[in-house]
């Protein structure tokens, strides 16, 4: 990476920290809803994330998915909800063909995309219960995805689905075409159930990616949300050491009690794997290696365990305000474990890098 | 220093090794035949005498110590030079020494002139092996608390005590040495410096056996041992300050040569071979491969955090990932070996040719030695994230 390079990120993650200092700061105050979403959305476009990634011959800034994964940390340490990784990885997908009106929507962020992926509870690219049917008009698809982040507020779906009994597809839907539910999840987001029933798409819906390319999209999406793990795991660790120096009992600072200063280390040293996994994911991602899959479900497995341990121990270092609704250290529990099931856990990246390393 | 006589000297140094790296000297260097040189240094290999002496001859062994000194005065840029050369054929250290990594560096910054004459060309040749002796039995995380003394009887310095976890006392000709010349419970603040003949009367050696079996490591015992007044190093009571600069330059040049364990053979290998396969591949215990794969990601993940530990050391930001790295370091080691035991079960506790249970215990010492874990813990609180002493 030149030095140039190196400024511009430094510069780049510097300015999203003030702005979410300024607009989407967590706090007992911040609003929730699609409301403020869409504000963000529009806010964060203005800004030109959504072209962070993008490489710059089509109009984005040419940042690479480190540029990418610096802005989902500063978004992550805040459980800022965005419609980030969806946009980027259909600007990903559509790359191919250079151009279009929908690719030049996604770097404005006129759309807001949702990844409808699983058709239940677990991930499971196994079989693909939502199928698409070649037909004179186009497609029909049918089927159904559950909880959908996001998929209340976006204007489109990229729905994985079975083609013709063949390979798996991704295909562009726009979202009200379909019959969406919202399911209330224990973060109060935005979550959808999405059904289709023969719903009718033209031929140009279905994206030109085969099953490699689709496999390298979902590993994009997962080493983003493993940058966004990452911010989350940084800033709980900062809010518990925060409140050890602060909280008094027993007439000192409960952090000088050398069984929590292990604890605070032991999650520093786990962050600091985290790191590591998370920096050399995106690395690879910018240098387009073959060998993307194993880095990525690294990046998401250490992650997703980093985030689960520090999650945990927010609530528990912080006593029994840790257990209010008012207080933050309950909204990173529930966020961590809805991350950490989403594109996999860290249990199914175990076993997909094991497979990959040929054990 | 001009680039173009940079370059010239490359070209010097690519032919000077051309002729005078011996061919053995090109290959992987077993443990037997690690170069510690001394008084009693005994190649079993030819070639390794001869490789050590030539380099001697050039001052390469301490390229960057001044000539007087036994280095070869080279500038940082020459030194980098001369490591690259070395680096690209592969060529083996030409000598392993405490003296050169440790002792002498702080008495280029402490000794005095006489010292530095007397001490540094024997560490520079080869010809002298050094030990360090800190530890003590009743001073090991707590070494400030040490309590060796060193009593001034006026020409001499009268030393009682004993040090323990010495590496290779027994084969050191020399000993640089932390003792009391305070009040006693005075702390870090009467602490001295002094450097000790081991062939002195009044010293007493013995080798130490771990549990994995025998161990470079030995107590020491100094029994009315007569030092030398002039073999005091620095300000009396000024030892702790040189101590700690000593320990730095260990951290940075010991990482360099790396005493590390071996975990290059892959528990999953292992388990493929003992345990079998599945039709697909996959190790045919379920259970035992999912935690196998937890390793392998956590294994990964600590390789990955070392490479970016050792950059930030490279482009000089303070070590501040070095008690992490420590700390994984010794967990990692310590977790890999036990995998491996417990994937062999009792064939993996025979004493054996391929050592997996001398390996597997010997690792049991990685969260103990040189700052044990829960030190590093302390550290990593107080200093990383700023939590408060009492």
């Amino acid at each position: 990476m030149s030095d140039a390079n190196r400024e511009e990120l430094d510069l780049l993650q510097r300015s999203a920290r003030e702005w979410i200092a300024d607009c989407a700061a967590l706090g007992p105050d911040r609003g929730q809803g699609l409301e403020i979403e869409r504000q963000w959305h529009r806010q964060i476009a203005e800004m030109g994330w959504f072209g962070v990634a993008v490489a710059s011959e089509v109009g984005g800034a040419g940042l690479g998915w480190t540029g990418l994964g610096i802005l989902l940390h500063e978004l992550g340490r805040e459980l800022v909800p965005t419609a980030l990784i969806a946009n980027s990885v259909l600007a990903e997908a559509l790359k191919a063909l250079r151009s279009g009106p929908l690719l030049s929507e996604l770097i404005d962020g006129r759309v807001t995309v949702a990844l409808a992926i699983d058709g239940g509870g677990r991930h499971d690219l196994g079989s693909l219960s939502t199928r698409a049917i070649r037909a004179a008009d186009g497609w029909h698809l049918s089927g159904r995805k559950r909880y959908v982040p996001g998929g209340m507020g976006a204007t489109h779906l990229l729905v994985l689905a079975d083609a013709e009994g063949e390979e798996p597809a991704l295909f562009i839907v726009e979202a009200q075409a379909t019959q969406r539910d919202v399911v209330a999840m224990v973060d109060g987001g935005d979550w959808a159930n999405v059904a289709f029933d023969a719903l009718v798409l033209p031929a140009s819906a279905k994206l030109p990616t085969d099953a490699t390319a689709i496999e390298r999209l979902l590993d994009i999406a997962r080493i983003a949300t493993a940058a966004q793990m990452l911010g989350a795991s940084e800033r709980a660790l900062e809010i518990s050491v925060e409140y050890l120096k602060l909280r008094r009992q027993f007439e000192q600072p409960i952090g000088a009690f050398q069984a929590l200063q292990h604890r605070a280390a032991r999650m520093c040293v786990e962050i600091e794997l985290a790191r590591s996994c998370v920096e050399a994911a995106l690395a690879a991602a910018d240098a387009g290696t073959a060998q993307l899959a194993p880095l990525a479900s690294l990046a998401k497995a250490i992650g997703g365990e980093t985030l689960h341990l520090v999650s945990n121990e927010i609530v528990q270092l912080h006593g029994g305000i840790g257990m209010t609704e008012d207080h933050v250290a309950g909204r990173y529990l529930k966020h961590a474990r809805l991350v950490e099931a989403r594109f996999g856990n860290a249990a199914w990246h175990a076993d997909r890098y094991a497979r990959l390393s040929g054990f | 220093m001009s680039v173009e006589a940079d370059a010239a000297f490359r070209d010097e140094v690519a032919q000077w090794l051309a002729a005078n790296l011996p061919p053995k000297m090109r290959t992987p260097m077993p443990e037997p035949e690690i170069p510690w040189g001394g008084r009693n240094a005994r190649f079993a290999e030819p070639e390794t005498g001869l490789w050590l002496q030539r380099m001697v001859e050039r001052g390469w062994t301490a390229p960057q110590w001044p000539r007087e000194y036994g280095g070869a005065g080279l500038s940082i840029e020459r030194a980098e030079i001369l490591k690259e050369e070395l680096k690209r054929l592969n060529a083996r250290p030409a000598l392993f020494s405490f003296g050169l990594w440790m002792l002498g560096p702080v008495l280029l910054e402490y000794a005095s002139e006489e010292q530095r004459r007397r001490f540094l060309p024997p560490i520079a040749r080869g010809e002298i092996r050094w030990a360090q002796g800190y530890s003590e039995p009743e001073a090991g995380s707590d070494l400030a608390s040490l309590r060796t003394r060193a009593d001034d009887r006026g020409d001499h310095w009268l030393v009682n005590g004993q040090k323990i976890w010495t590496s290779y006392a027994d084969e050191a000709d020399w000993m640089f040495c932390l003792v009391r010349t305070g009040a006693a419970g005075s702390g870090h603040a009467g602490i001295s410096f002094l450097l000790l003949d081991l062939q002195s009367p009044g010293i007493t050696i013995r080798p130490i056996r771990l549990i994995s079996g025998s161990s470079p490591f030995c107590e020491v015992f100094f029994d009315d041992l007569r030092v030398p007044k002039e073999n005091l190093v620095g300000r009396l009571n000024g030892g702790w300050e040189i101590a700690k600069k000593l320990l730095q330059y260990e951290r940075q040049n010991v990482s360099a040569v790396g005493f590390g364990g071996d975990t290059s053979t892959r528990v999953e290998d292992i388990a493929k071979r003992s345990i079998g396969t599945t039709a697909d591949g996959a190790i045919a215990d379920p259970e035992l491969r999912a935690r196998i794969a937890r390793h392998a990601l956590h294994d990964k993940a600590v390789q990955l955090t070392l490479q970016r530990a050792q950059r930030e050391t490279d482009s000089g930001r303070a070590g501040a990932l070095s008690s992490i790295v420590k700390y994984l370091a010794a967990r990692n080691n310590q977790a890999h070996h036990e995998l491996v035991i417990e994937t062999l079960g009792l064939d993996g506790l025979r004493w054996s040719e391929s050592g997996e249970a001398q390996a597997w215990l010997r690792s049991k010492g990685n969260s103990i030695e040189g700052g044990t874990s829960e030190i590093n813990l302390n550290v990593i609180a107080r200093r990383i994230l700023g939590l408060p002493s009492k």
